[in-house]
Order: structure tokens, then sequence, then C-alpha cells
């Protein structure tokens, strides 16, 4: 009991404390100690520090945030009943604040025994769909879809992220990594050489973040509307005019499984506001 | 100059790193030498150079977002010969296997190549009036 009480206030401080650290322009940034020691990175700074302040600001206010009302869509869609059983989502699991769902997105991708598989949030809620409200699939980038997932993000706002490596997933997790250290496309540039290795330097207007996965999916002002996790990554595939792969795709699994991992204490802090 | 700009030009990360080692690649790819006002479009072309994106030049005032990641290329030309600068840009990594300056010009392998000789020729023309 005691020991779970340690562990459970060890947990808050490391997640409320965020220490300021000084990068190499001496701006001091929020920064959090990573979960696992065997993280790459010494601390974790989130993607809002390499923004404009205005930008993060309009992210942190809902009223503000223009992804919220994407996220208002899908709590409705979540109470309201469709498919061919006569359920809704809401039937089963309850409010949408409840416990066990409320921060069940911080711990995908997640391997499913019953599938034998490591699964996305988007194909989870597939899953339910298609099982279990008898509704039909939604494309990985419908806006039903999106909207759902920015909602079910949205409820674990501030939750740390907790996506598990271990056991079945290690495979996977493996594949992810080495992506990550791959050089890709004409310019032959890996996702750590920018995102490891450069944070914080300059990228023709952008500053290089250190890539996490947390503020997903998130609205891009440039474009005026809300894009996918797996639509960044095509977006730097194309920074490096590589190929870049659909929704979905087993490699952006991996990709997805392994930032997560290297993400893991950082709050969700989805949807996001992006230039 | 003072002893510590020397240290810190010839550094690892500073700007004069890839002069210690580099060899020079005296003739042009194109046989005839290239023409700076092409290079200069072909440097700040998204789908060709697109240099900008990683290097900072003062003189190039039409360009807002300009990148880091690279060393600024003001006063390149006084620098680095014509024959440094094509060894440059046709393969920076022969020297720095981890180098981020992507190779632009590939002629012997089957890889695709980002420039053709003639762009790389245009660019180290535009390259040596930066002095
Ligand atoms: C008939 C009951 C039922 C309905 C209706 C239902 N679910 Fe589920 N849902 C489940 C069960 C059971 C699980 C646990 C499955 C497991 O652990 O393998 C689950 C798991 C989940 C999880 C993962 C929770 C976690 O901790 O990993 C999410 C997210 C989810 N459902 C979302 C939805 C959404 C969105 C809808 C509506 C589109 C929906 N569910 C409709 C029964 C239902
Ligand atoms: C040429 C440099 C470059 C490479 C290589 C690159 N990216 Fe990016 N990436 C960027 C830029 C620029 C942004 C937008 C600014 C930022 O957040 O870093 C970005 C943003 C991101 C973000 C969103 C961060 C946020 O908070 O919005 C993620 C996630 C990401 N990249 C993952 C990857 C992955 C995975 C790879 C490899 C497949 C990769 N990147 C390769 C330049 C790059
Ligand atoms: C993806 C980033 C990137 C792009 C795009 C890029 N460079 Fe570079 N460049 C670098 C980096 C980083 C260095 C320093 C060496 C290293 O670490 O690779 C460099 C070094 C150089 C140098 C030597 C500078 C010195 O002071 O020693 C020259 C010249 C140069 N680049 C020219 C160019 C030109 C011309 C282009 C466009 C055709 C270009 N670069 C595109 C990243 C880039």
């Amino acid at each position: 009991m005691r020991g779970n009480l340690g562990a459970a206030l060890f947990q808050i401080a490391i997640g409320i404390f965020a220490a300021a650290i000084f990068t190499a322009e001496g701006e001091p940034r929020r920064a959090f100690a990573p979960a696992d020691p065997s993280n790459p990175l010494k601390y974790l700074i989130p993607g809002e520090e390499f923004l404009p302040p205005s930008i993060a600001a309009q992210q942190a206010d809902d009223f503000d945030n223009p992804a919220y009302a994407l996220v208002e869509t899908g709590e409705r869609a979540w109470s309201a009943p469709e498919g061919t059983l006569g359920k809704s989502c809401r039937s089963c699991h309850g409010l949408g604040n409840r416990n066990g769902v409320r921060q069940a997105a911080a711990t995908y991708p997640k391997y499913v025994a019953g599938l034998k598989e490591v699964i996305t949030l988007t194909s989870r809620i597939n899953l339910c769909r298609k099982g279990n409200l008898g509704a039909d699939v939604l494309a990985e980038d419908s806006t039903p879809m999106l909207a759902m997932t920015a909602y079910l993000r949205w409820l674990a706002r501030g939750t740390p992220e907790t996506v598990d490596k271990t056991g079945p997933a290690a495979e996977l997790f493996e594949r992810g990594r080495t992506l990550y250290q791959t050089k890709q496309g004409l310019l032959q540039l890996s996702c750590a050489q920018c995102h490891h290795e450069r944070f914080g330097q300059k990228f023709g207007g952008d500053s290089l973040s250190q890539g996490h996965p947390v503020a997903y999916p998130a609205y891009k002002l440039d474009q005026q509307r809300v894009i996918t996790l797996h639509e960044r990554f095509r977006m730097c595939n194309a920074l490096v005019r590589g190929r870049g792969q659909p929704d979905g795709s087993d490699d952006y699994i991996a990709l997805e499984l392994f930032l997560n991992w290297r993400s893991r204490n950082l709050p969700i802090t989805a949807p996001g506001v992006r230039p | 100059k003072t002893a510590g700009y020397f240290l810190e030009y010839m550094n690892p990360d500073g700007p004069g790193r890839l002069a210690l080692s580099l060899q020079s690649m005296p003739s042009p790819l194109t046989g005839k030498p290239g023409d700076a006002t092409r290079g200069r479009d072909v440097l700040v072309d998204r789908q060709r150079g697109d240099c900008l994106s990683c290097h900072k030049i003062s003189a190039v005032t039409t360009v807002a977002d300009q990148g880091g990641i690279g060393p600024a290329l003001d006063g390149i030309g006084g620098r680095y010969s014509e024959g440094q600068l094509r060894q440059i840009l046709v393969d920076a990594k022969v020297y720095f296997p981890d180098a981020i300056m992507p190779s632009y010009y590939k002629s012997d392998s089957g890889e695709p190549s980002i420039l053709n000789a003639a762009e790389v020729e245009d660019l180290i023309a535009y390259l040596k009036t930066l002095k």
C-alpha cells in the first residue's frame, strides 16, 4: 500500500515539476524527465516550446483552439447511437470522462492479445464500431474518425504518455527505432538527424522540435484543417524529398510506437495547433 | 582575426571544418563555367537547390525564412576554391560520413541526382560571387 502511494507521488512529482532547461540559444524551456533511463533523450521538451507563444496559447485554450469544434463533434458522436445494434459508445463505456476511457489514448499503439497485433487508437475505434455497434469502419483521415480521435485524445489531455513497448510489442518497436535512424529520401536524412541532433535549429521558417507525437491530431494553421500524426510523417518524408506512406501503414505504426515511447512522461496536449 | 576565432573556425562544428580535409575537383562537370544568375535561381528554388532551408545568405533578401542547420554562406566564395565548392556540392559525405549536407550530384551510382551537372556549375558560379 505504502509502496504504491510512494510510486504514485513520484509519478505526480515528475509529471508536474517540469524543470526549466537552457538551450544553446540561452532561452529557458520547459522540460520533463523521460520515464525510461534508456530513452536517447536526456530531457523531453514539449513541441509547444518551439512555437511562437501566441500559437501555444491558442492551443491551450479550448475557446481559441480551432480544433475544438472537432472535439465537440466527437463528443456528440460518443453518445449518438449508430449501426445495426442500436448502441452508442456511451452504452458500454459510460460518459467519456470515466476513468478508463479518459486515459486510454495515452496507451496507444497497444498490443491486443485477441488480435495478436499492435493496434492504433483509430483501429481500436473501428474495432468497436464494427464489432460493438454494427457500424461501418471509418477511413483514418475521415472527419468522423478525426473527430473521435480528437475527442479521445482531448480527454487524455494532461495524462502522461504511457505506451508499452515490451513483450509482444517489442518487435514492432525495434522496427520503429531502426526506421527513425534510417536515412531517407533524396536528401538522405534520418528523423534522428533533424529531431534528435538538431532540435532548436531552424529548417526554413520552422524551429525543429524534438518531434513528439503528443499534440496530434493537430490543427495546421497554414492549411486550415486538422491533420493526423501520420500525415505529419508524410510531410517530413516530403521535406527530405522521399516517398510518404498512407495512414496506418506498418512502418508508420512502428514509428508511432517508437515516438510515443520516446515521449513517455510528456503530457498529452492534443489537439495541437501548429503553424 | 584573433586566435580564438581561428580555433572556433576550425573546430569540428565550426564553419571551416570541411576546409581541413577537402580535396578539390578542379574540372567543371560540364566542361565549361556556369552562370551565376541561373545559379541563384537554383539556390532559392524549393524544387531544386532549396539551400536556404538550411543555410543563411544575407545577400538574398527576397527569401524571409532562412534556415540555421548549416553554416551561413556569407563570404563562402572567398573561403573555398571553385574546386572545393564542387566537391562539397557533389558529395560532402566523402569527408564526413555523418554530414547533413546532402550530396547533390551523383554521377556514377545508379541513384538519382538532385541536380544535374549544369545546375551544379551554375551554383558554383553564384557561390563564387559571395565574397
Ligand atoms: C458493446 C459494447 C461496446 C460498445 C458499444 C463500444 N465499445 Fe469500446 N470497448 C468495449 C470493450 C469490451 C473494450 C475492451 C476490449 C479489450 O480490452 O480488448 C473496449 C475498448 C475500447 C477502447 C480501448 C480502451 C483501452 O483502455 O484500451 C476504446 C478507446 C473504445 N473502446 C472506444 C469505443 C468507441 C469510440 C465506441 C463507439 C464508436 C465504442 N468503444 C463502443 C466495448 C464496447
Ligand atoms: C529535414 C528535417 C526533418 C526530417 C528528416 C524529419 N522531420 Fe519531422 N519535422 C520537421 C519540421 C521542420 C517539423 C515542424 C516543426 C517541428 O515541430 O519540428 C517536423 C515535425 C515533426 C513532428 C511534429 C512535432 C510537433 O510537435 O508538431 C513529428 C512527430 C515528426 N516531425 C516526426 C518525424 C519523423 C518520424 C521523421 C522521420 C520519418 C521526421 N520527422 C523527419 C523536419 C524534419
Ligand atoms: C538539409 C540541410 C542542408 C541543405 C538543404 C543544404 N546544406 Fe549545405 N550544409 C549543411 C550542413 C549541416 C553543412 C555543414 C557540414 C555538415 O555537417 O554536413 C553544410 C555545408 C555546406 C558548405 C560548406 C560550408 C562551410 O563553411 O564549410 C557549403 C558551401 C554548402 N553547404 C552549400 C550548400 C548549397 C549550395 C546548398 C544547396 C544546393 C546546400 N548547401 C544545401 C546542410 C545543408
